[in-house]
């Protein structure tokens, strides 16, 4: 039985549908990845995996039982570190640490061991006593990740927590995840940064305007782009008039066009040159062409029509 | 109901933990309650009023007429204190009582003239001279003069019923004996309607600064505290753990409650410090104040509770926060007793729990009624903190 499981979650704020009949699994173990740019759905998904909120249909299962803002046993087993950085800064780390672990019940030397070990595991313990205010963004980030383990999730739900850190916090962090799922803790970990999707999910499920696009180990997914490559064009395009342009030529398909950038998609690999040597004749505003080999993120391009990171 | 201790616990710790919210807790409050309450009045019970005595005459009738005074609570410094004057500023007592000038560190001075006692038992008429030297304490000033008409006419009517005694023993003596007796007619004085005179000095300021200060802290840090939590997604992180929203909710509110008390707590020790310890009369019946205090608390914790949930911005929350205990400070009374103002005026006020605070507090401060006559004012109160904090909890959002 999969610890985390996600039956057809709708979701819907007024006029727009957050989340569109969202389903996925989670074993125990995984590290589960759900990539999408910003708007996407990942954080009221992830509001409604942690309990917060209610979906409008569907229902989230952990360990087999339902989890909702009513149900206190279940959130007692699911750890969250949010995207914003939740901690009181006129505090010190000790302090904020006290105060979670006593949220979920821990008291004595219990709670003091385990503030001990989560310090350690940042590295974090020399700085155990000071004030937040003297915290750099990426010490309030890892202090973030303790506040979700201390008191030992089965489930740990990671909402974009590399967001705003430098690449060696990055990179610490990352290792630490690897190293709290080999525990057997079900990890789902929320990105729009690709390769730390790839360098850290054992699955991925890509998810854009409430929905899962796709979804399957990295191998899986990078099957589905084998033999396409894109070609990026970047210039200054009217997108009226020059769609209709690059519609009447042979040989690819519009992924996306927007006024700096047009994303194609060839028919044929071996078609490429005289694509290109076409368009360069006939379309004078195109300043620079690039050709990428397939990746997971021309999979989320050809998908989404978006890149991740202009999100 | 454990998490909800749990949050208020860390609520106040947070409070105590910050030196910054000290200043506005404690320090503040103690210098604004000084300050104003020195500027307004004395704060004493009594009304004892100095006065300096320039006796030239030294006959019977003048040391009658002083007896009278010290009997009326004149705080009289004699001629022979005066006499230390006379060598230090170079004045004769007589040219003291003649002169329009003040010895030093005599604010006023009643001047009786050589021959007082003489004229007075010839039936010549005699000029007493009062001279005052602090145009600023006009009360003062007044209840002065008043003082020294009465003891003209006690002595006056003493010396005509002493002059018709013929049982012997001379005039000295009967006038004495006169004098010891019973007053035959008494003025007994109050206000129309049962209305007491309204307080003053430390009497007004210093729960009008309690009743100020546990509403401005709750009102702004408070208030800015719970938006500030929001706007970094605290409460939303609290709310992933096993806390529930009622939990989350009650538990915030308790502690804002806690935070008042606390504050309550140091400042009413330092008022009993103050009136025990250093002799500065605020008020009676202190003990009574503590349930009192405590209801209102939870009034100013629940009116605070309901700005904060209203407010999306720390901006806002700082500046409603400010405006809304300005208006409810003056309104209520904090700054003025109540019973000065207009009709109109004190019914506005009494929207307020501010103003039910400080009718409960003078009455057991000022006017030393009993806990039992504060009753209703505590239920508003309560009804105060009840009502806000429903409604608070209600439009609350975590998000």
């Amino acid at each position: 039985m999969a610890l985390v499981d996600v039956r057809e979650i709708y979701r819907k704020f007024e006029n727009i549908q957050a989340l569109d009949g969202v389903s996925f699994t989670v074993e125990e173990g995984e590290i589960f990845g759900l990539l999408g740019p910003n708007g996407a759905g990942k954080t009221t998904l992830v509001r409604i995996i942690t309990g917060v909120l209610r979906p409008n249909a569907g229902r989230v299962l952990i360990g087999g039982r339902e989890i909702s803002p009513a149900t206190r046993d279940v959130r007692r087993i699911v750890g969250v570190v949010p995207q914003q950085i939740t901690v009181y800064e006129d505090l010190t780390a000790w302090d904020n640490l006290l105060f979670w672990g006593r949220l979920y019940g821990l008291r004595g030397a219990d709670l003091r061991s385990r503030i001990e070990e989560l310090l350690v595991l940042v590295g974090l313990e020399a700085r155990a006593k000071d004030r937040l205010v003297t915290y750099s963004g990426g010490m309030k980030r890892r202090l973030n990740l303790c506040m979700g383990l201390i008191h030992k999730p089965k489930v740990l739900i990671l909402d974009e927590p590399t967001l705003g850190i430098d690449p060696q916090a990055r990179l610490l962090l990352l290792d630490r995840v690897r190293e709290i799922a080999s525990t057997g803790t079900a990890v789902i970990y929320t990105t729009h940064y690709l390769e730390e999707a790839e360098s850290i999910c054992s699955r991925i499920a890509i998810i854009d305007h409430g929905r899962v696009l796709t979804m399957g180990s990295l191998a899986e997914l990078l099957r589905q782009v084998r033999h396409k490559e894109i070609i990026k064009l970047h210039g200054a395009f009217d997108p009226e008039r020059d769609g209709e342009r690059f519609q009447a030529f042979p040989g690819f398909e519009i992924i996306s066009l927007d006024d700096e950038n047009v994303v194609l998609e060839p028919h044929e690999r071996n078609g490429i040159p005289g694509i290109l040597s076409t368009l360069l004749s006939e379309i004078p505003q195109i300043q620079g062409i690039s050709v990428e080999k397939p990746t997971l993120e021309s999979l989320f391009i050809q998908l989404t029509g978006r890149e991740l990171r202009d999100q | 109901m454990r998490i909800a201790l749990e949050i208020a616990r860390f609520e106040v710790m947070r409070v105590l933990r910050d030196t910054g919210a000290f200043f506005w807790i404690v320090a503040f409050p103690v210098i604004y309650a000084s300050f104003f309450g020195m500027i307004q009045f004395t704060g004493s019970r009594s009304v004892s009023v100095g006065l300096c005595i320039a006796d030239a005459d030294s006959g019977f009738l003048a040391r009658g007429l002083q007896s009278s005074l010290a009997k009326f609570s004149m705080e009289l410094l004699d001629s022979t204190a005066l006499a230390e004057y006379e060598r230090r500023d170079g004045l004769t007592i007589n040219e003291v009582a003649l002169s329009d000038t003040l010895p030093s560190d005599c604010v006023r001075l009643l001047s009786i003239p050589a021959g007082f006692t003489d004229s007075l038992l010839h039936h010549n008429p005699v000029i007493l001279h009062l001279t005052t030297g602090d145009e600023g304490a006009f009360m003062a000033t007044i209840t002065t003069q008043v003082m020294v008409w009465r003891a003209i006419l006690e002595n006056m009517a003493a010396l005509i019923a002493a002059s018709s005694d013929t049982s012997g023993g001379g005039l000295e003596l009967q006038l004495e004996a006169q004098r010891a007796r019973p007053q035959k007619v008494i003025v007994r004085s109050s206000f129309a309607g049962g209305v007491e005179q309204a307080p003053q000095g430390l009497s007004q300021t210093v729960p009008g600064t309690i009743v100020m200060m546990v509403l401005m802290i709750l009102l702004t840090q408070g208030t800015a505290t719970l938006v500030l939590e929001r706007k970094q997604g605290l409460l939303l992180h609290i709310s992933a753990t096993p806390a529930t929203r009622s939990e989350i909710i009650w538990g915030k509110l308790l502690g804002r409650y806690l935070t008042g008390g606390v504050q309550i707590v140091i400042l009413w020790i330092l008022m009993v410090a103050a009136q025990h310890l250093l002799g500065v009369w605020i008020g009676y019946r202190l003990i009574e104040t503590v349930p009192l205090l405590a209801i209102y608390a939870l009034a100013a914790s629940g009116v605070g509770f309901f700005v904060a949930a209203l407010v999306r911005s720390i901006d806002t929350a700082v500046g409603i926060g400010i405006t809304v205990t300005l208006v409810m400070a003056a309104l209520g009374g904090c700054w003025w007793p109540l019973e000065i103002v207009p009709r109109g005026m004190q019914i506005a006020g009494h929207a307020f729990p501010t103003a039910w605070a400080m009718d409960a507090l003078h009455q057991l401060m000022a006017y030393n009624h009993g806990l039992g006559s504060v009753v209703p004012q505590m239920a508003i109160l309560a009804l105060y903190g009840i009502v806000f904090s429903a409604a608070a909890s209600r439009v609350l959002r975590l998000t």
